[in-house]
């Protein structure tokens, strides 16, 4: 989209709030007979915070590692980022493709076809049907299923359905990565493999932001580093300072 | 975001929206012809019943063309609105990873029933034609627009339908519900007025006007005015036009059955009620669509 331009996110006093309904599937019927009965809501809603006046600007180059407990918002922050949540008050800027990979692997659809679920998935992240049309041979040929690319990926089984999933996200060219989890599935060479494409994928961006429980993953793949507490950034920094002072944090 | 920002970034998904909506015909379709000849069952069914029984009651000229004409759009109208109710909660997996504009999914719901709506509109008045003395006219012209009419008016139903169910989700029973008495107040069934561009109504009836109509469907309580033969006495024919659908209907009766374009009158009344209708469907999607998020 901006080849030229320098990549950039931008997150100015961002806060983030949002209700939890105690019973999920609110219905008319309930509500009716709440008012008929003049009964308060049965169960209360609880009001979550999950960030609190986050300011970050994440430029051309950088490998943020994002850390911290669960709760403290790490998910809620890249999900802002990725525009899934809006914030509820401050402003982002963004500019560059950006793609989330959150949750890998939903989505697909049973009926289909592999390779009319690699359209499908590509039409989701933004790419038309040529576009998709050349990425299609390689993407088969990686997730080792061109036998299978005319089945229905019901009949896949989730093996196969992970490696199609994979493979389909990272043979994109993303300037933003968005990453949850490194996940990985299968036998010990393909996760070999998808390692090696992780890491290609990774070198190809622009802006990589990864969220992760395991310190080790965030020394290896960043170059700066934010410590989540409360919704807060509670430090900033090269990754190994911010992952010792988090070790010794959690360890108090 | 203004409108016009949320219309541009529309746009810019309509890759996304075009392959949601052939890939979800594929599937509906799958066993490839065959798949769109069944989904023809279903109004053939129904045009076959209420035909044979209804013209028992009414003898209106070529009455299986005007159920027809009626009918098809109905059916459009109920299958599309309650596909949109249901599309939001559908894409929460979906909505759950990735930025959509939300309007993308109750739109691929109207979209994919739309192209059922005018294959099988089609089909069914050429299978149909020497079996229910149809003709095309050059009214038939007119058809775009009755088409444009009755999307916008779907479109922005299923919108405010598509966020209500997002908080209540027994929803959807209820539009079921409301869709079938809909349907009954809507002259589809029955004709509301008589359609005196059409070809005469049968001798039957004409000659039963100035009687007291010999069929039971007039209902007894009919008023002072003098009695046309149709089902509705004239008093109470006001009120129906009160509802919104008669307008849409009004639009593929004229040019289908009756061979006519709509009058002036009728063309301005359905076009308002669709465009209307749209904006405030927009409207409410839009004031709620950021927070649907946190609601799925």
């Amino acid at each position: 989209m901006t080849a030229v331009n320098e990549r950039f996110i931008q997150l100015d006093d961002v806060s983030l709030r949002f209700r939890i309904y105690a019973t999920q599937n609110r219905s008319i019927k309930e509500t009716v007979v709440n008012l008929l009965l003049r009964r308060q809501y049965g169960k209360p809603s609880t009001e979550v915070q999950a960030l609190r006046g986050v300011t970050l600007a994440v430029g051309e180059g950088q490998r943020l590692g994002i850390i911290g407990d669960n709760g403290a918002g790490k998910s809620s922050l890249l999900k802002v980022m990725a525009r899934i949540y809006p914030p509820t008050s401050g402003r982002i800027e963004r500019r560059g493709f950006l793609v989330p990979l959150l949750e890998i692997g939903i989505g697909f659809n049973g009926e289909l076809s592999g390779v009319e679920n690699i359209y499908l998935t590509g039409a989701i992240m933004g790419f038309g049907r040529a576009e998709m049309k050349q990425r299609v041979d390689p993407i088969l040929d990686f997730a080792e299923l061109r036998e299978h690319a005319d089945t229905p990926v019901k009949y896949y089984s989730s093996g196969m359905a992970q490696r199609l999933a994979f493979s389909v996200a990272t043979e994109i060219d993303p300037e933003i990565l968005l990453l949850d989890e490194v996940f990985s599935v299968g036998d010990i060479h393909w996760i070999e493999k998808a390692k090696a494409r992780m890491q290609a994928l990774i070198d190809r961006s622009s802006i990589l932001v990864l969220v992760s429980h395991q310190m080790e993953l965030i020394e290896q793949y960043c170059n700066r580093a934010i410590w989540m507490q409360g919704g807060r950034i509670a430090m900033d920094g090269p990754p190994p300072e911010v992952v010792a002072a988090y070790r010794g944090g959690a360890a108090r | 975001m203004k409108a016009v920002e949320r219309i541009v970034e529309l746009w810019r998904f309509r890759e996304v929206t075009k392959n949601f909506v052939s890939q979800n015909l594929k599937i509906k379709y799958r066993r490839s012809v065959l798949g769109f000849f069944w989904s023809l069952l279903n109004p053939l069914l129904q045009l076959l019943v209420i035909s044979v029984v209804f013209s028992l009651l009414f003898h209106i000229h070529r009455f299986a063309l005007y159920l027809l004409s009626g009918l098809v759009p109905w059916m459009f109208f109920a299958a599309a609105v309650q596909e949109c109710s249901m599309s939001i909660i559908g894409a929460e997996s979906m909505l759950r990873r990735q930025y959509f504009p939300k309007l993308v999914f109750p739109l691929c719901a109207v979209l994919q029933n739309l192209v059922a709506f005018v294959l099988s509109l089609l089909v069914l008045l050429a299978v149909l034609a020497p079996f229910i003395d149809f003709r095309p006219t050059w009214a038939w012209a007119f058809l775009p627009v009755s088409f444009v009419c009755i999307v916008a008016f779907a479109l922005g139903l299923g919108a405010l339908a598509a966020v209500v169910t997002v908080y209540f989700r027994d929803m959807q029973h209820l539009i079921a519900v409301f869709m079938g008495a809909w349907f009954y107040v809507t002259p589809i069934i029955y004709p509301l007025e008589a359609h005196p561009q059409a070809v005469p109504l049968s001798p039957r009836m004409t000659a039963a006007a100035p009687q007291t109509p010999p069929t039971a469907a007039a209902p007894a309580s009919g008023s002072a005015a003098e009695p046309d033969g149709l089902p509705i006495p004239r008093d109470y024919r006001v009120y129906f036009k009160l509802n919104p659908m008669y307008w849409m209907v009004e639009m593929f009766h004229r040019p289908i059955y009756d061979g006519v374009v709509p009058s002036r009158g009728a063309i301005a009344g359905a076009l308002s009620i669709a465009v209307g209708t749209l904006l405030l469907g927009l409207a409410v999607f839009w004031k709620f669509e950021d927070r649907i998020i946190f609601a799925l």
